[in-house]
Protein backbone atom coordinates (compact mmCIF):
# COMPACT_ATOMS: atom_id res chain seq x y z
CA UNK A 1 0.00 0.00 0.00
CA UNK A 2 1.62 3.54 -0.74
CA UNK A 3 2.47 6.12 1.00
CA UNK A 4 1.70 5.29 5.05
CA UNK A 5 0.48 8.55 7.68
CA UNK A 6 -0.39 6.70 10.51
CA UNK A 7 0.45 3.36 11.47
CA UNK A 8 4.02 1.92 11.12
CA UNK A 9 6.08 2.54 8.18
CA UNK A 10 7.57 0.18 5.69
CA UNK A 11 10.94 1.42 4.96
CA UNK A 12 9.92 1.34 0.42
CA UNK A 13 6.89 0.21 -1.41
CA UNK A 14 7.30 -0.49 -4.74
CA UNK A 15 6.86 1.99 -7.70
CA UNK A 16 4.82 -0.14 -9.63
CA UNK A 17 2.16 -2.12 -7.81
CA UNK A 18 2.84 -0.48 -4.31
CA UNK A 19 3.92 -3.89 -2.33
CA UNK A 20 5.88 -2.53 0.67
CA UNK A 21 9.50 -4.18 0.76
CA UNK A 22 10.74 -4.76 4.29
CA UNK A 23 13.00 -7.84 3.29
CA UNK A 24 15.91 -7.77 0.92
CA UNK A 25 14.46 -10.82 -1.01
CA UNK A 26 11.62 -8.69 -1.72
CA UNK A 27 14.16 -6.70 -4.39
CA UNK A 28 14.95 -7.85 -7.11
CA UNK A 29 18.29 -9.92 -6.57
CA UNK A 30 18.10 -8.91 -3.24
CA UNK A 31 19.13 -5.58 -4.05
CA UNK A 32 17.69 -2.66 -1.62
CA UNK A 33 18.67 0.03 -3.75
CA UNK A 34 16.02 -0.52 -6.42
CA UNK A 35 12.36 1.25 -5.89
CA UNK A 36 10.76 -1.35 -7.35
CA UNK A 37 10.00 -4.80 -5.64
CA UNK A 38 10.99 -8.44 -6.70
CA UNK A 39 7.06 -9.09 -8.69
CA UNK A 40 8.10 -6.22 -11.47
CA UNK A 41 11.36 -6.40 -12.24
CA UNK A 42 14.72 -7.48 -12.20
CA UNK A 43 17.91 -6.24 -11.55
CA UNK A 44 18.12 -5.13 -15.15
CA UNK A 45 15.02 -2.91 -15.40
CA UNK A 46 11.34 -2.93 -14.63
CA UNK A 47 9.61 -5.33 -16.43
CA UNK A 48 7.74 -3.63 -19.85
CA UNK A 49 4.38 -2.54 -19.41
CA UNK A 50 2.52 -6.09 -21.17
CA UNK A 51 4.53 -7.66 -18.79
CA UNK A 52 3.31 -5.52 -16.04
CA UNK A 53 -0.34 -5.50 -16.66
CA UNK A 54 -0.78 -9.02 -17.43
CA UNK A 55 1.18 -10.47 -14.02
CA UNK A 56 -1.30 -7.77 -12.17
CA UNK A 57 -4.01 -9.34 -13.73
CA UNK A 58 -3.26 -13.07 -12.94
CA UNK A 59 -2.56 -11.50 -9.29
CA UNK A 60 -5.50 -10.32 -9.04
CA UNK A 61 -7.73 -12.73 -10.79
CA UNK A 62 -5.79 -15.38 -8.05
CA UNK A 63 -6.17 -13.06 -4.63
CA UNK A 64 -9.63 -11.61 -5.10
CA UNK A 65 -11.26 -14.02 -7.79
CA UNK A 66 -11.73 -11.03 -10.04
CA UNK A 67 -13.10 -12.31 -13.70
CA UNK A 68 -10.07 -12.64 -16.40
CA UNK A 69 -11.46 -9.33 -18.10
CA UNK A 70 -12.12 -6.93 -16.00
CA UNK A 71 -9.12 -7.82 -13.97
CA UNK A 72 -7.38 -6.92 -16.93
CA UNK A 73 -8.85 -3.61 -17.58
CA UNK A 74 -8.44 -2.98 -13.80
CA UNK A 75 -4.69 -3.76 -13.89
CA UNK A 76 -4.14 -1.29 -17.14
CA UNK A 77 -5.97 1.20 -15.09
CA UNK A 78 -3.77 0.61 -12.48
CA UNK A 79 -0.49 0.29 -13.86
CA UNK A 80 -1.17 3.89 -16.19
CA UNK A 81 -1.54 5.96 -12.96
CA UNK A 82 1.32 3.54 -11.19
CA UNK A 83 4.35 6.35 -9.82
CA UNK A 84 6.76 4.42 -12.27
CA UNK A 85 4.69 5.46 -15.37
CA UNK A 86 4.33 8.95 -13.59
CA UNK A 87 8.29 8.82 -13.63
CA UNK A 88 8.33 8.24 -17.40
CA UNK A 89 10.04 4.21 -16.28
CA UNK A 90 7.41 2.27 -17.71
CA UNK A 91 5.86 3.50 -21.14
CA UNK A 92 1.95 3.07 -21.53
CA UNK A 93 1.17 0.75 -24.52
CA UNK A 94 -2.44 0.86 -26.04
CA UNK B 1 20.61 35.34 2.32
CA UNK B 2 22.60 34.18 -1.73
CA UNK B 3 19.92 34.06 -4.35
CA UNK B 4 20.67 30.72 -4.99
CA UNK B 5 19.87 29.43 -1.29
CA UNK B 6 16.95 31.53 -1.12
CA UNK B 7 15.28 30.28 -4.59
CA UNK B 8 16.56 26.66 -2.79
CA UNK B 9 14.69 27.50 0.36
CA UNK B 10 11.56 29.42 -1.57
CA UNK B 11 11.19 25.65 -3.31
CA UNK B 12 11.64 23.75 -0.59
CA UNK B 13 8.80 25.47 1.38
CA UNK B 14 6.22 25.28 -1.95
CA UNK B 15 6.65 21.51 -1.57
CA UNK B 16 6.36 21.63 2.21
CA UNK B 17 2.92 23.46 1.63
CA UNK B 18 1.83 21.42 -1.48
CA UNK B 19 2.23 18.19 0.55
CA UNK B 20 0.75 20.21 3.56
CA UNK B 21 -2.34 20.75 1.52
CA UNK B 22 -2.84 17.45 -0.07
CA UNK B 23 -2.43 16.07 3.41
CA UNK B 24 -5.91 18.54 4.43
CA UNK B 25 -7.76 17.06 1.58
CA UNK B 26 -7.06 13.59 2.52
CA UNK B 27 -8.02 14.32 5.63
CA UNK B 28 -11.23 16.24 5.29
CA UNK B 29 -12.35 13.42 2.57
CA UNK B 30 -11.69 11.18 5.01
CA UNK B 31 -13.96 12.73 7.52
CA UNK B 32 -17.04 13.83 5.11
CA UNK B 33 -16.54 9.96 4.04
CA UNK B 34 -17.04 8.33 6.99
CA UNK B 35 -19.99 10.65 8.04
CA UNK B 36 -22.06 10.62 4.65
CA UNK B 37 -20.48 7.65 2.60
CA UNK B 38 -18.54 7.90 -1.03
CA UNK B 39 -21.38 8.04 -3.11
CA UNK B 40 -23.28 10.92 -1.30
CA UNK B 41 -19.89 13.06 -1.19
CA UNK B 42 -19.23 15.74 -3.31
CA UNK B 43 -15.94 16.94 -4.21
CA UNK B 44 -17.25 20.79 -3.36
CA UNK B 45 -17.92 19.80 0.03
CA UNK B 46 -14.73 18.12 0.67
CA UNK B 47 -12.83 21.30 -0.82
CA UNK B 48 -14.98 23.31 2.25
CA UNK B 49 -13.90 20.78 4.60
CA UNK B 50 -10.80 21.09 3.65
CA UNK B 51 -10.79 25.09 3.34
CA UNK B 52 -9.05 25.51 -0.16
CA UNK B 53 -10.31 25.91 -3.26
CA UNK B 54 -12.63 23.18 -5.76
CA UNK B 55 -9.52 23.79 -8.15
CA UNK B 56 -7.11 23.10 -5.35
CA UNK B 57 -9.02 19.52 -4.67
CA UNK B 58 -8.45 18.81 -8.79
CA UNK B 59 -5.04 20.09 -8.61
CA UNK B 60 -3.83 17.44 -6.37
CA UNK B 61 -6.75 14.60 -7.04
CA UNK B 62 -7.01 14.68 -10.92
CA UNK B 63 -10.33 12.24 -10.53
CA UNK B 64 -12.62 11.42 -7.75
CA UNK B 65 -11.04 7.64 -7.81
CA UNK B 66 -7.48 9.16 -6.69
CA UNK B 67 -9.35 11.05 -3.58
CA UNK B 68 -10.99 8.19 -2.52
CA UNK B 69 -8.09 5.71 -3.30
CA UNK B 70 -5.85 7.88 -1.18
CA UNK B 71 -7.82 8.48 2.04
CA UNK B 72 -8.70 4.32 1.58
CA UNK B 73 -4.37 3.81 1.70
CA UNK B 74 -4.31 6.86 4.61
CA UNK B 75 -7.29 4.72 6.89
CA UNK B 76 -6.24 1.78 5.99
CA UNK B 77 -2.40 1.36 6.49
CA UNK B 78 -2.14 0.27 9.63
CA UNK B 79 -4.04 -2.82 9.07
CA UNK B 80 -1.95 -3.43 5.39
CA UNK B 81 1.01 -2.98 7.31
CA UNK B 82 0.07 -5.37 9.86
CA UNK B 83 -1.02 -8.02 7.92
CA UNK B 84 1.91 -8.05 5.62
CA UNK B 85 4.07 -8.48 8.47
CA UNK B 86 2.33 -11.28 9.97
CA UNK B 87 1.51 -13.16 6.69
CA UNK B 88 5.29 -12.85 6.20
CA UNK B 89 6.18 -15.34 9.23
CA UNK B 90 3.07 -17.35 9.80
CA UNK B 91 1.27 -19.97 8.79
CA UNK B 92 -1.21 -19.60 11.61
CA UNK B 93 -4.88 -18.22 9.64
CA UNK B 94 -6.25 -17.61 12.87
CA UNK B 95 -3.93 -14.70 14.28
CA UNK B 96 -4.57 -13.33 10.30
CA UNK B 97 -8.33 -13.27 10.99
CA UNK B 98 -7.76 -11.78 14.54
CA UNK B 99 -5.90 -8.91 13.61
CA UNK B 100 -8.10 -8.22 10.42
CA UNK B 101 -11.08 -8.04 12.37
CA UNK B 102 -9.37 -6.16 15.68
CA UNK B 103 -8.41 -3.43 12.71
CA UNK B 104 -11.57 -3.27 10.93
CA UNK B 105 -13.26 -2.30 13.82
CA UNK B 106 -11.42 0.45 15.02
CA UNK B 107 -12.67 1.54 11.67
CA UNK B 108 -15.62 -0.13 11.77
CA UNK B 109 -17.49 2.88 10.27
CA UNK B 110 -15.17 3.84 7.44
CA UNK B 111 -14.71 0.09 6.27
CA UNK B 112 -18.71 -0.07 6.78
CA UNK B 113 -19.15 3.14 4.38
CA UNK B 114 -16.82 1.70 1.94
CA UNK B 115 -18.47 -2.12 1.76
CA UNK B 116 -21.78 -0.29 1.26
CA UNK B 117 -20.97 2.44 -1.28
CA UNK B 118 -18.41 0.35 -3.60
CA UNK B 119 -21.23 -1.92 -5.66
CA UNK B 120 -23.09 1.64 -6.18
CA UNK B 121 -19.99 3.54 -7.65
CA UNK B 122 -19.12 3.09 -11.50
CA UNK B 123 -17.16 0.25 -12.29
CA UNK B 124 -13.98 1.77 -12.90
CA UNK B 125 -13.60 3.27 -9.85
CA UNK B 126 -14.91 -0.17 -8.59
CA UNK B 127 -12.04 -1.79 -10.33
CA UNK B 128 -9.52 0.41 -8.96
CA UNK B 129 -10.50 0.07 -5.19
CA UNK B 130 -9.80 -3.84 -6.09
CA UNK B 131 -6.61 -3.54 -7.04
CA UNK B 132 -5.54 -0.93 -4.78
CA UNK B 133 -7.13 -3.19 -1.98
CA UNK B 134 -5.78 -6.49 -3.30
CA UNK B 135 -2.54 -6.50 -0.22
CA UNK B 136 -5.41 -7.69 1.77
CA UNK B 137 -6.94 -10.66 0.21
CA UNK B 138 -3.12 -11.59 -1.17
CA UNK B 139 -2.10 -12.05 2.73
CA UNK B 140 -4.91 -15.04 3.53
CA UNK B 141 -4.04 -16.41 0.33
CA UNK B 142 -0.47 -16.58 0.68
CA UNK B 143 -1.09 -18.42 4.19
CA UNK B 144 -4.07 -20.66 3.01
CA UNK B 145 -1.30 -21.64 0.37
CA UNK B 146 1.23 -22.39 3.23
CA UNK B 147 -1.55 -24.16 4.99
CA UNK B 148 -2.29 -26.51 1.74
CA UNK B 149 1.47 -27.22 1.52
CA UNK B 150 1.81 -28.52 4.41
CA UNK B 151 -1.58 -30.11 4.63
CA UNK B 152 -3.41 -28.60 7.24
CA UNK B 153 -5.98 -26.87 4.79
CA UNK B 154 -8.37 -28.49 1.77
CA UNK B 155 -7.04 -28.70 -1.12
CA UNK B 156 -9.60 -25.84 -2.70
CA UNK B 157 -8.72 -22.57 -4.76
CA UNK B 158 -7.20 -20.21 -2.67
CA UNK B 159 -10.07 -17.25 -3.97
CA UNK B 160 -12.96 -19.17 -2.46
CA UNK B 161 -11.70 -19.23 0.86
CA UNK B 162 -11.31 -15.12 0.12
CA UNK B 163 -14.65 -14.89 -0.96
CA UNK B 164 -15.79 -16.85 1.99
CA UNK B 165 -13.62 -14.75 4.69
CA UNK B 166 -14.77 -11.28 2.72
CA UNK B 167 -18.61 -12.32 2.14
CA UNK B 168 -18.88 -12.57 6.17
CA UNK B 169 -16.98 -9.72 6.99
CA UNK B 170 -18.82 -7.74 4.43
CA UNK B 171 -22.28 -8.99 5.44
CA UNK B 172 -21.19 -7.99 9.11
CA UNK B 173 -20.05 -4.37 8.35
CA UNK B 174 -22.73 -4.12 5.39
CA UNK B 175 -25.69 -4.18 8.13
CA UNK B 176 -23.60 -2.85 11.14
CA UNK B 177 -26.98 -1.62 12.96
CA UNK B 178 -29.02 -4.49 12.06
CA UNK B 179 -26.50 -7.35 13.09
CA UNK B 180 -25.02 -5.52 16.24
CA UNK B 181 -21.49 -5.92 13.98
CA UNK B 182 -19.66 -4.00 16.95
CA UNK B 183 -20.78 -6.77 19.74
CA UNK B 184 -20.61 -9.80 17.30
CA UNK B 185 -16.70 -8.90 16.17
CA UNK B 186 -16.14 -8.34 20.29
CA UNK B 187 -18.13 -11.20 22.05
CA UNK B 188 -18.36 -13.84 19.17
CA UNK B 189 -14.78 -13.51 17.06
CA UNK B 190 -13.48 -16.57 18.19
CA UNK B 191 -16.62 -18.41 16.65
CA UNK B 192 -16.43 -16.53 13.45
CA UNK B 193 -12.98 -17.45 12.80
CA UNK B 194 -13.34 -21.21 14.30
CA UNK B 195 -16.24 -21.85 11.48
CA UNK B 196 -13.72 -20.54 8.94
CA UNK B 197 -11.25 -22.39 10.31
CA UNK B 198 -12.97 -25.38 9.88
CA UNK B 199 -14.29 -24.97 6.69
CA UNK B 200 -11.00 -25.09 5.26
CA UNK B 201 -9.08 -28.24 7.39
CA UNK B 202 -8.41 -30.76 5.54
CA UNK B 203 -10.47 -33.59 7.17
CA UNK B 204 -8.85 -36.71 5.00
Amino acid sequence: MADKSNGPKPSKVCIVCTMPMVKPEDYPGGNTALDYCVHCGTENGIYPYRKLVKGFAEFMQKTQGMDPDQAMKASKEFIDNCEAVKQGRVKVEK
Amino acid sequence: MSTQLFIKDSIRNRRRNKEKTRKEITRAAIKIFTKQGFVKTSTLEIAKEAKVAHGTVFFHFPTRAELMIESIYRTMDKLAYELDLLSRKTTDLRKLCRLFLREISIKETFYSRLVRDLPQLPLDIQRLVFASLSGFSTHFVEVIERGQKKGNFRNITPKTAVFYWFGMVNYLYSYPELLGTKKITKNEETELIDFFIKALKNRG
